[in-house]
C-alpha cells in the first residue's frame, strides 16, 4: 500500500526528479560549484552550531568585556576584539545564522509571490496581465533605498523588517521572467490544445505552464540570495537592521567603521569583510552553475 | 572525403586590419601620459590661502533670523552680534557694540555701537541696522527669536534708535541683555539694504546663498550647496588682515566619521570634529596633527518617564540611575573626552554645582531600590529611544542594558532618526502606548544661563516638547522661574536657587546625566590661533586661524 | 544584409506602435510611483514642521509651520496641492533647506551620474573583453578563472571593496586621494566653477587641466569600487551569450569555410552577445542612482542617494518625493531606450511582444 503510493508519486515526478539527478551529476563535476557548496555547508554548520563552536559564545551574543578594547588578533581572540572588547570570533560565528535568514527567507518570501503574479499576467492576460505588469514596472522604478526605509519605518526596524524590504524589492524581477517565459509557452501548440479542450485553467497552469516557465527565474532566485544577504548588510549598516548588540554583521560594520578606524584596527573590517564575502560567493558560485546546467541553451536571455 | 566535392566558394577577404584603431590607441596613450603629466606639472602649491573644515552633518537654512540648527557653523562666520561670550573670562565681551550699560531697575539696556563698520553690501552698521535686524528676528518668530522676549514689544520704540551709534532696549522685566546679545543664534546683525523687499523676499535671497553681514567672510554663492559652503575674505573688514590669515574657507560636509579623521590626515582639509574617539591615542602621536579637547556645555542626558508605570516610580527610577556604569562609559564609550555630570548644568558653565551629589554605578544599591519599589524582581521590559547615528548614545545603552538585564530588567532600544525619535515622544506618557519609557538625547544652551537647560528640560511649560521626561512639579517651577527673575540683579540667590533646583531633581531621579561631552577637534599640526569657543558649539572662526 | 531588409520593411509601424505605448505607460509608471511615494512618505512618523522649525524650537512655531505647510490638511488635499505644483516644474522647498528640491537636486544628481557613467565605461571596457575570453575558451582555466572573477566581483560587498582599496592605494602606497570629487584648495585657486555639477566636463569647459585631472584621479576610486558588480555581470552575460552564440549553426557554418576566427569571434558572435549586457547595463543604472549609497557615503561623494537617505531620515518629504521622482523617470527613460537599442540589434524581440 506503502509501495504503490510511492510508485505512483515516483512515476508522475519521473522526470523531474531525474532532472534533479542530471542536475547533481552536472554540479559535482564543476569545481567551482563545488567550491561554493562546500561554502554554503560550511556556513550552515558553523551557524547551527555557533553556541557550541563558539569560544566566547556570551560576548557572542552581545556582553562586554570591556578591559579588551579592540585588540589585535592572539591565541585568545583569533579574529580580535571589538570596540567592546567582544571576541570577533564568535560574534562573526553569531552573525552567520543572521546572514543566511536574510539571504534565504527573503527570497523564499519574494519567489512564490513573483512567479505567481508573472503566471496570472502571463496566461490571463489583456486588462489583468497589463495592469500586473505596470504595477510590477512601478515597483521596479521606486528607488530601493526609500523602499526599504518606509517598510522599516513602518514596520520597526530589525531583521524581519529588512527581509520584508528585500522581498518587496525582489519580486517584480521574478514576475517579470515568469511573464516573458509564460507568453512563450502559452503560445506552444500543446497548451493551446489543452485551452482548446477546454481543460480547467488550474490544470493547465499546474501542469504545462508553471513547470515550464520558472526555469528563468529558479536561477535568478539562486543567485539572488547571495544578494539579498549582500543588501541586508547595507541596510543593516545603514541602520535599519536589529538593534546592537545583536551580532549582525551589518550591524557590526557599521560600528567597525564608525568607532575605530580600519587602517589601525584592520581586524575589525577585514575579518567581517572576508565572511560575508565568502558566503555570497559560495551562493553566487552555486547559483552560476546552477545556471549553466538549467539553461545551456539559452534561447531568450531577455528579462521580459 | 570531400576530396572530389566542388571546391567551396571563396571565403570571404578577412578585413584589412583596421589602422585607425592602433592609432585610436596611440593617442590615447599619448594623452593620457601627458595629462598625467600636465596635471604634476600644474599643481604647484596654490598661491590662495584655504582653510577647510570638515564637519558631520549637512547645511540647513541661511537665514540670520530663523537659522537654529548647523549653519550656524557657516553664520557664525559671516555675520556678527552685539557681544560675544568669551568662555575664559566667563561673560560677554564687546563685539558690535562697544560698550554697555543697564538701568538701576534692569529695564533699560543702552548700547554703545562700534562705528567704522560696514556690511558687506557696503552698508554702515548703526543703531538703524540693528534695530533692523532685531525687529525682523522677532517678527519672524522662528528659530531663536524668543532670547528677545524679555524686550517690551508693546513699548512704542522696544528697540529704540537713540543716535547713529546708540541702541536702547526697553524690557518687560529685568534681564541681562548683553549675555541675551551673545547668543549662538538669532542674535545676528545684518544689512537694513537686504534685497527681498519683504521678510519672506529676503529669506529667500538668504536661502539662495548670500548673505548680508559684516562678519570677516562672505559667502561665495554660485558654490553654495547643502554640503559644501565657500567662504570669500572681506577685504574691508573692521577688525583687519595679518599675514598669515586665510583668503578662503571652505567648510565641507563629510558624514564619515573615520572619512573625516582620513581626510584631515591625508586629505586637504584642515580641521574636523568628532572622528572615532579610540584613535585619540594614534592622533595624539601624529606629529602632523594637533588634537584639542575642550569642554563644551554639551551633556547627554536619559530622561525617565515621569509620567508612566513603571519609570512613575521615584524607587524605581533610583534603581535604573544606579544601575549605569558610569565610569566603563566615560573611559570606555568616550575613551576619556569628558566627564560624569554633577546636576543638570555642564561643567563649566555658571549654575554648574560641584557639591550636588551624583549617582554611582552600584547594582547592590540599585537592588535596594528596586525592592523598594512596586518591581522588586524586575521582570518588566522597557523601551528606550536615542538618535540613530550617534554612536555615543548607542554604546551607552547597549552598557546599560547589560546591566540593568542582570537585575531582571529587559531593556529594548530602539535608534531612531531625531524627528521621528522626537515625534513619538510628544504624544505624551497617556497619549500613545509607543511612548518611550527613557529618552536619551543631549542638550546644549542658545545662551549661556541655567535657566535654559532647567526650564526646556524640566519646567512644566515644556511638558511634551522638550520635556520628555514629562516632570510636572509646581515647586520646581516656581523655583527656577524665580531664580531668572534674580540673574542679573542679585546672581548668589540666583545661584543659590537653580541648585536647589537641581537638587530637587536628583532627589527625584527625575533625570540621570550620562555625559558632560568635551569637544574633539583634529587639525593640522601648522593651524595656528584656533580657540574652541563653548558658547557657539563647532564653530570654527575663521578669522581666527593662520597658517 | 537580409536581416536589413526585413526591418526596413515590415516592423516600422509595429515599432512606432510599441515605442508610443510603452511611452504612455510610462508617464502611468512615473505618476503611480509619485502617489506612492506622496502616501508612504506620510506614514512615517514624524514631524516635518519640527524639522522646518529646527531642534530646539517653540510649539506654537512648529504649529504655525504645519499651518503654512497644509500639513493639518486631509491627505487627498495635500497631494492635490503637490501635483499642482508639479505640473509647473515645482518640485517644492526642502523641508531641511528651505530651498527649492530643484536647486538642490541639481547639486547631487550629477555627481551620482558622473559615477555611474565612470562604473558603466569601466564596465563595458573591462567585462566585455574577459566575457569574450572566457567564452571562447569555454571550460579552460582562463574560463574558470574569469568565471571566478567575475562571480567575486557580483559577491563582493562594496563597503568593503571600499575600504580595501583605500587601505591599498590612499595608506600604504598614497597615490589616490582619500575621498571627495575634487581638491577644495586647488579649485579656488584656478578659479574653478561647478556648471553642470559634472566635475570631470566643467574643467575640461573651463579649459582647468588641473582640476580636469584632479576630478579623475579623485574619480577613479568610487568608479571602481561601483565598477566590481556590473563588471561581474557583464562578463558572465557575455560569456553566456558567447557560448550560446557560438553555437549557432551559422558560426558553425563560417568556421566551415574556414573565416579567420576573430572575424568570427568578434563580428558575428560579440554583436549578438553585447545586446543583453547593455541591457542588463541600462537596468542596474537606475538602480545605482539611489543604490551607490554606500559607496557615496564612504568616498563622501554627495550625491543622489546620500540625499535620498538624509532626506528619508529627516522625514523631508519633498527632498524624498524629488528623488522618487527623479529616479522613476530616469528608471522609465533608459528601459526606453534599452528597448530601441534592442530592437535595433534584434527586431524578433519587438515582433513577438507586439504580437502578445
Amino acid at each position: 500500500m506503502f509501495g504503490t503510493r510511492f510508485a505512483a508519486f515516483y512515476r508522475r515526478h519521473e522526470g523531474s526528479l531525474r532532472e534533479f539527478r542530471s542536475v547533481a551529476r552536472l554540479i559535482r563535476r564543476d569545481p567551482l560549484a563545488l567550491a561554493g557548496a562546500g561554502i554554503i555547508i560550511a556556513f550552515v554548520f558553523v551557524a547551527l552550531t555557533a553556541s557550541l563552536l563558539a569560544p566566547y559564545p556570551n560576548q557572542g551574543r552581545g556582553n562586554s568585556n570591556l578591559t579588551e578594547q579592540l585588540e589585535p588578533p592572539s591565541w585568545e581572540h583569533p579574529f580580535g576584539t571589538d570596540e567592546f572588547g567582544r571576541d570577533l570570533l564568535s560574534r562573526i560565528m553569531f552573525g552567520a545564522g543572521l546572514a543566511l535568514q536574510v539571504g534565504v527567507l527573503s527570497v523564499v518570501l519574494a519567489f512564490p509571490f513573483g512567479v505567481l503574479l508573472g503566471v496570472t499576467a502571463g496566461y490571463f492576460r489583456g486588462q489583468v496581465g497589463e495592469a500586473i505588469m505596470r504595477v510590477t514596472d512601478m515597483f521596479l522604478a521606486f528607488p530601493p533605498i526609500l523602499l526599504a526605509f518606509v517598510i522599516a519605518a513602518a514596520l520597526g526596524r530589525g531583521t524581519g523588517a529588512i527581509i520584508v524590504a528585500i522581498a518587496v524589492s525582489f519580486w517584480p524581477w521574478y514576475t517579470r521572467l515568469v511573464h516573458a517565459q509564460v507568453l512563450q509557452v502559452r503560445s506552444q501548440p500543446f497548451v493551446e490544445a489543452a485551452v482548446a479542450l477546454a481543460l480547467p485553467h488550474r490544470r493547465i497552469l499546474r501542469h504545462h505552464i508553471l513547470p515550464n516557465s520558472i526555469t528563468a527565474a529558479s536561477i535568478q532566485a539562486s543567485m539572488d540570495v547571495g544578494s539579498a544577504i549582500l543588501i541586508g548588510a547595507a541596510l543593516s549598516w545603514l541602520g535599519l537592521g536589529p538593534e546592537p548588540p545583536t551580532p549582525d554583521w551589518g550591524v557590526m560594520f557599521n560600528a567597525a567603521y564608525r568607532s575605530a578606524s580600519l587602517v589601525t584596527y584592520w581586524w575589525y573590517g577585514v575579518f567581517l569583510g572576508i565572511a560575508l564575502f565568502l558566503v555570497v560567493l559560495g551562493f553566487n558560485l552555486v547559483g552560476d552553475a546552477m545556471r549553466e546546467v538549467l539553461d545551456p541553451k539559452v534561447r531568450r536571455r531577455r528579462i521580459w | 572525403m570531400t576530396a572530389s566535392a566542388p571546391a567551396p566558394p571563396r571565403a570571404p577577404v578577412a578585413p584589412r586590419r583596421k589602422p585607425w584603431l592602433v592609432v585610436t590607441v596611440i593617442v590615447a596613450v599619448v594623452l593620457v601620459l601627458s595629462g598625467v603629466a600636465a596635471y604634476f606639472v600644474l599643481f604647484r602649491p596654490p598661491e590662495v590661502r584655504v582653510v577647510t573644515y570638515a564637519v558631520t552633518s549637512e547645511m540647513v537654512t541661511l537665514d540670520p533670523s530663523t537659522e537654529f540648527s548647523n549653519s550656524g557653523l557657516v553664520l557664525s562666520n559671516v555675520y556678527e552680534a552685539l557681544t560675544k561670550f568669551d568662555p575664559v573670562a566667563q561673560e560677554p565681551k564687546p563685539w558690535l557694540a562697544t560698550s554697555w550699560q543697564s538701568s538701576a531697575d534692569g529695564l533699560t539696556w543702552t548700547f554703545s555701537l562700534r562705528q567704522g563698520v560696514k556690511f558687506h553690501d557696503g552698508t554702515p552698521f548703526n543703531a538703524t541696522a540693528v534695530k533692523f535686524s532685531i525687529d525682523r528676528t522677532w517678527r519672524m518668530q522662528s528659530g531663536a527669536f524668543f532670547i528677545w522676549f524679555p524686550v517690551n514689544w508693546s513699548h512704542p520704540t522696544p528697540v529704540e534708535v537713540v543716535s547713529e551709534y546708540v541702541v536702547r532696549f526697553h524690557l518687560n522685566y529685568s534681564a541681562p541683555m548683553d549675555w541675551i546679545a551673545s547668543a549662538g543664534y538669532g542674535a545676528w546683525i545684518f544689512s537694513p539694504n537686504t534685497p527681498g523687499g519683504s521678510d519672506a523676499g529676503m529669506a529667500e535671497w538668504f536661502e539662495a546663498g548670500h548673505d548680508s553681514g559684516s562678519g570677516p567672510y562672505t559667502l561665495v554663492t554660485e558654490q553654495y550647496s547643502k554640503t559644501r559652503v565657500v567662504f570669500q575674505r572681506s577685504n574691508d573688514y573692521w577688525g583687519g588682515w595679518r599675514a598669515g590669515q586665510f583668503d578662503f574657507a571652505v567648510i565641507r560636509v563629510i558624514n564619515d566619521p573615520a572619512q573625516r579623521e582620513a581626510a584631515v590626515r591625508e586629505g586637504d582639509v584642515d580641521i574636523t570634529i568628532d572622528v572615532p574617539v579610540q584613535d585619540l591615542p594614534q592622533l595624539q602621536a601624529d606629529p602632523r596633527l594637533k588634537v584639542e579637547i575642550k569642554p563644551s556645555y554639551r551633556t547627554m542626558y536619559a530622561f525617565l518617564n515621569n509620567g508612566r508605570a513603571p519609570t512613575d516610580n521615584a524607587s524605581f527610577r533610583r534603581a535604573l540611575a544606579y544601575a549605569i556604569p558610569y565610569d566603563d562609559i566615560i573611559a570606555s564609550v568616550v575613551s576619556g573626552i569628558g566627564s560624569q555630570p554633577v546636576g543638570i548644568v555642564p561643567a563649566g558653565m555658571w549654575g554648574h554645582d560641584d557639591t550636588l551629589p551624583k549617582f554611582e554605578f552600584n547594582l547592590a544599591k540599585a537592588q535596594q531600590f528596586l525592592a523598594q519599589s512596586p518591581y522588586p524582581t524586575g521582570g518588566v521590559t522597557l523601551k528606550l529611544t536615542y538618535t540613530q547615528d550617534d554612536l555615543f548614545e548607542q554604546q551607552f545603552a547597549t552598557l546599560w542594558k547589560e546591566k540593568l538585564a542582570q537585575l531582571g530588567i529587559t531593556l529594548n532600544i530602539f535608534g531612531l532618526p531625531w524627528e521621528q525619535q522626537w515625534a513619538l515622544a510628544q504624544a505624551g506618557p497617556a497619549g500613545s502606548p509607543d511612548v518611550q519609557d527613557i529618552f536619551v538625547m543631549y542638550w546644549w544652551p542658545t545662551y549661556i544661563t541655567p535657566y535654559d537647560f532647567l526650564w526646556n528640560l524640566f519646567h512644566s511649560g515644556s511638558y511634551a516638547f522638550f520635556n520628555l521626561g514629562y516632570y510636572d512639579y509646581p515647586a520646581f517651577d516656581g523655583t527656577i522661574d524665580e531664580a531668572s527673575a534674580l540673574e542679573a540683579s542679585d546672581r548668589a540667590t540666583a545661584l543659590a536657587k537653580y541648585r536647589e533646583a537641581q537638587l530637587m531633581l536628583y532627589n527625584d531621579a527625575a533625570a540621570v546625566g550620562i555625559v558632560d561631552l568635551k569637544n574633539f577637534y583634529v587639525m593640522k599640526s601648522d593651524l595656528r590661533g584656533f580657540k574652541d569657543n563653548a558658547a557657539y558649539p563647532l564653530v570654527v572662526f575663521f578669522y581666527e586661524l593662520s597658517r | 544584409m537580409g536581416q536589413v531588409a526585413i526591418r526596413r520593411r515590415g516592423t516600422s509601424h509595429a515599432f512606432a506602435r510599441f515605442i508610443a505605448r510603452r511611452a504612455i505607460l510610462s508617464v502611468f509608471v512615473v505618476f503611480g510611483v509619485v502617489v506612492v511615494t506622496f502616501f508612504l512618505s506620510n506614514v512615517i512618523p514624524a514631524d516635518p514642521a519640527a524639522l522646518w522649525a529646527g531642534p530646539q524650537a517653540r510649539p506654537e512655531e512648529v504649529a504655525r509651520i504645519r499651518e503654512k505647510f497644509h500639513l493639518n490638511d486631509p491627505l487627498p488635499i495635500r497631494f492635490y496641492y503637490y501635483v499642482a505644483a508639479l505640473v509647473t516644474g515645482d518640485l517644492g522647498t526642502s523641508i531641511a533647506t528651505h530651498r527649492p528640491v530643484v536647486a538642490d537636486l541639481l547639486d547631487f544628481l550629477p555627481a551620482t551620474l558622473e559615477l555611474i557613467l565612470a562604473a558603466m565605461v569601466i564596465a563595458i571596457v573591462v567585462g566585455i573583453p574577459l566575457g569574450v575570453i572566457s567564452g571562447i575558451r569555454e571550460r579552460s582555466w582562463v574560463d574558470h578563472l574569469v568565471r571566478f572573477l567575475a562571480i567575486g566581483g557580483v559577491s563582493l560587498p562594496a563597503f568593503w571593496l571600499a575600504v580595501l582599496l583605500e587601505l591599498v592605494f590612499v595608506n600604504k602606497l598614497g597615490w589616490l586621494p582619500v575621498e571627495g570629487r575634487y581638491t577644495d584648495s586647488l579649485a579656488i585657486a584656478t578659479s574653478f566653477r561647478e556648471v553642470t555639477g559634472f566635475v570631470v566636463l566643467d574643467a575640461l569647459l573651463q579649459g582647468n587641466p588641473s582640476v580636469f585631472f584632479d576630478g579623475l584621479i579623485h574619480l577613479i576610486l568610487p568608479a571602481v569600487t561601483l565598477a566590481a558588480y556590473p563588471v561581474g555581470l557583464v562578463a558572465r552575460m557575455v560569456r553566456a551569450m558567447m557560448i550560446e552564440v557560438l553555437g549557432e549553426n551559422y558560426i558553425r557554418t563560417a568556421k566551415a569555410y574556414g573565416l579567420p576566427a576573430r572575424l568570427i569571434h568578434y563580428r558575428y558572435a560579440l554583436k549578438n552577445a553585447i545586446g543583453p549586457a547593455i541591457v542588463a547595463l541600462g537596468l542596474s543604472f537606475a538602480f545605482s542612482l539611489t543604490g551607490a549609497f554606500l559607496i557615496e557615503n564612504i568616498f563622501s561623494w554627495n550625491g543622489l542617494g546620500q540625499y535620498a537617505w538624509d532626506s528619508s531620515l529627516a522625514s523631508d518629504y519633498p527632498a524624498i518625493l524629488g528623488v522618487a521622482l527623479v529616479v522613476a523617470i530616469v528608471y522609465v527613460v533608459v528601459n526606453l531606450i534599452v528597448d530601441i537599442v534592442q530592437s535595433v540589434l534584434d527586431p524578433r524581440v519587438v515582433l513577438a511582444r507586439e504580437a502578445s
